[in-house]
């Protein structure tokens, strides 16, 4: 059953200063299948959206690429994103890769109606297609999400923040890519409009057999979203596994405690105990588990070595030395 | 929940009958608040939850006497607000808002940021100094010798946050607004924070009004709920009354579509169709009544006020109150030909959501 669409291999993401290597990815793996979702956690600085933009060859000039591999399957074959130039890489975005950014306002052209700015990026690709085709091409994505075709002559501004969020899914969606890469995309709506622009890539999602890589600190959104979760803590994956299982066992202290971090309507009415400190400095990142500082769990033993990821169930990983773990210490916070 | 019952013996902190602000704005009026009726009693934790634009900021900065109320009536610790009124009520309202990476002015030391509202005052210094170190220890940046000379930027996003609550501690207050005090914060830091207010209402008596689109906060921490939509509260009680049992169908609406960790049976998400109308433009009648799955005849003609409804001290503002379990919901499945560009249209189920 594993067709993986997107690989990703022991990644390492950072820039260099005085002589010296700051990771803010460091050793990042996962395998995207085809046609799945799978939920990129953690919260700002973790790495996850620096992953994204390694993956797309987009990263701020200050960062590069450390080491590791990227391998992009697309019908002529597996593609070694590591290895493309940035002429080579022109190619595979929105053709095979597209980008949804959280503020839709800001990624869209304020001064160019939306039927031109669709229709561009399929030009792009598609330099012979005649007007007409374009135009026809523009109406059909635009109804694919749910704006009626009448409006492609506007502007961005005429648009709510929800609709404006889904002419970035119908430009992402433009020249049929393989995967789309999501990257916070309703983090600046309302619970209403976030639900229904959710409610439509899982749709897409569905009826397009694309592949999702969805970012958020939101770990309620990747559950109503993803399959699969992988939990980012100071650059590194520290749990993953299929979602249901990982947020009803999760098999990391790190995990449990974001997890507490979102109360829900209907469990028990309680503060989620708090996660002393805050993240570490990238420059300087604790020995052994990064989380060890922070670790209600922690002992002696945490602060050495490396702490790779280990089975813990079936096609469940955690990075915690004393996994599988008792699953009492999600709740039971004070009030 | 110990406080609530015995706080509605004595005089609220706030009460809004009727309140009404209005803003002009391009020769017309927007009605951001439309008759809110609300009680914020002693040391409680009021949550006011809804989608953005339904007026719940208007209500914190009126309530900080920051907006002019318009009309309705506005009474403080149980006078009516006049000029020297709004004096009293700023000292005893002190807000936090919800970035703190904005709302502290860069240039400015943690100890002038959190004497600031003490010089406003015109406090002599050494009660300054001393109010000001004590308000940084209470937001848990002891000792304060540590953090007194350093500039926001030399802080963390908790501590900064931590910074913003002393210097809204500082001048005493009974009541403190939080408008989504912890949506900007880093996820692992939020409880910290959370912890914090919890316990400041604990040590200094305070009540806290806690704006929030975030469902689950509001059950985790108030002690009461307001649902506001279009400039009103349409339904309020006891947290866990209006949270579990919603009894207006636009609360059923909210609680069902806030995302959850929890699996759900399919079907259970409901998406609520459309956006909120314009303000400028309310619906007749009912302003819920556009998108509402229960809407009948009477509710386009008729408005309607806060009525009991459900548990005791529950209300809601619903011609047709009552609580449905979240499957019944959604009453139809969206036609294939139908997209959510059409506004106003009812209650749609995503069965796989």
């Amino acid at each position: 059953m594993s067709d993986p669409v997107l690989r990703v291999d022991d990644l390492h993401v950072g820039y260099s200063i005085g002589g010296a290597d700051v990771e803010i990815v460091s050793g990042v793996s996962f395998e995207l299948q085809r046609g799945e979702a799978l939920g990129l956690a953690g919260e700002s600085g973790c790495g996850k959206t620096t992953t994204a933009l390694a993956i797309l060859q987009l990263l701020d000039p200050f960062l590069r690429r450390l080491s590791g591999t990227i391998d992009l399957t697309t019908e002529n074959g597996v593609v070694h994103i590591h290895r493309r130039t940035e002429r080579g890489m022109r190619d595979l975005r929105w053709a095979e890769i597209s980008l949804v950014f959280q503020g839709a306002l800001n990624a869209l052209d304020p001064v160019q109606r939306i039927s031109r700015q669709i229709g561009d990026a399929i030009r792009l690709h598609d330099p012979e297609a005649d007007r007409a085709a374009v135009r026809e091409r523009v109406r059909e994505l635009l109804e694919r999400v749910g704006i009626s075709p009448e409006r492609a002559r506007q502007y961005p501004h005429e648009f709510s923040g929800g609709m404006r969020q889904r002419v970035m899914i119908a430009l992402a969606l433009a020249c049929d890519p393989e995967v789309i890469i999501a990257d916070e995309p309703t983090t600046a709506l309302d619970v209403m409009t976030q639900a229904q622009v959710l409610a439509l890539l899982e749709e897409l999602r569905r009826d397009l057999g694309l592949a999702l890589l969805l970012i958020t600190h939101d770990l309620a959104v990747i559950a109503e979203t993803c399959e699969r979760v992988a939990v980012m803590y100071a650059g590194r994956i520290v749990e993953t596994g299929p979602t249901a299982t990982v947020f009803a066992v999760p098999q990391h202290p790190y995990t449990q405690r974001l997890l507490g971090a979102f109360p829900q309507v209907g469990t028990e009415r309680a503060l989620p105990p708090a996660i002393p400190g805050s993240p570490p400095d990238p420059a300087d990142p604790p020995s052994g588990c990064r989380f060890h500082p922070r670790c209600h769990l922690a002992r002696e033993a945490c602060s050495h070595g490396e702490m790779a990821l280990r089975p813990v169930g079936d096609d469940h990983e955690s990075a915690c030395l004393f996994a599988p773990l008792q699953q009492t210490a999600v709740g039971g916070g004070v009030r | 929940m110990s406080a609530a019952p015995l706080a509605s013996a004595v005089t609220p902190l706030a009460e809004a009958r009727g309140l009404e602000v209005a803003f002009r704005r391009r020769g017309s009026t927007v009605q951001a608040l439309d008759g809110v009726d609300l009680e914020w009693r002693q040391n409680e934790v009021l949550g006011v939850v809804g989608e953005s634009g339904c007026g719940k900021t208007t209500l914190a900065r009126t309530l900080l006497g920051l907006e002019q109320p318009t009309g309705g009536e506005l009474r403080f610790e149980g006078a009516t607000l006049d000029r020297s009124g709004v004096r009293t009520l700023r000292r005893r309202v002190q807000m936090v808002f919800q970035d703190p990476y904005q709302s502290l002015n860069p240039r400015m030391r943690v100890s002038e940021l959190v004497q600031e509202p003490l010089r406003m005052q015109r406090m002599g210094r050494a009660e300054r100094v001393l109010r000001a170190a004590t308000a940084l220890e209470d937001a848990g940046l002891g000792p304060a010798e540590r953090f007194w000379g350093r500039y926001p930027h030399e802080l963390s996003g908790g501590q900064r946050q931590r910074v913003a609550i002393a210097s809204a501690l500082a001048p005493e207050p009974a009541g403190l607004v939080c408008d989504e005090p912890v949506s900007a914060l880093d996820v692992s830091v939020r409880a910290q924070v959370l912890h914090l207010l919890l316990g400041l209402r604990r040590t200094r008596g305070l009540a806290l009004l806690l704006i929030t689109h975030d469902i689950g906060l509001a059950w985790a921490l108030c002690d009461r709920v307001a649902v506001m939509y279009l400039g009103r509260v349409i339904e309020i009680g006891q947290a866990s009354d209006v949270l579990e049992r919603p009894q207006h169908p636009y609360t059923q609406a909210l609680i069902a579509v806030a995302p959850s960790t929890r699996p759900r049976a399919p079907g259970q998400a409901a998406v609520l169709e459309g956006e909120v109308p314009d303000a400028s433009r309310l619906p007749s009648g009912c302003r819920f009544h556009p998108r509402c799955p229960r809407a009948r005849e009477r509710c386009a003609d008729e408005d309607v006020a806060l009525r009991p409804s459900g548990a005791a001290g529950q209300t809601a503002a619903c011609w047709y109150p009552g609580f449905e379990p979240r499957s019944g919901l959604a009453g139809e499945r969206r036609p294939a030909d139908e997209g959510p560009e059409r506004r106003r249209g009812p209650f749609v189920l995503h069965a796989e959501l």
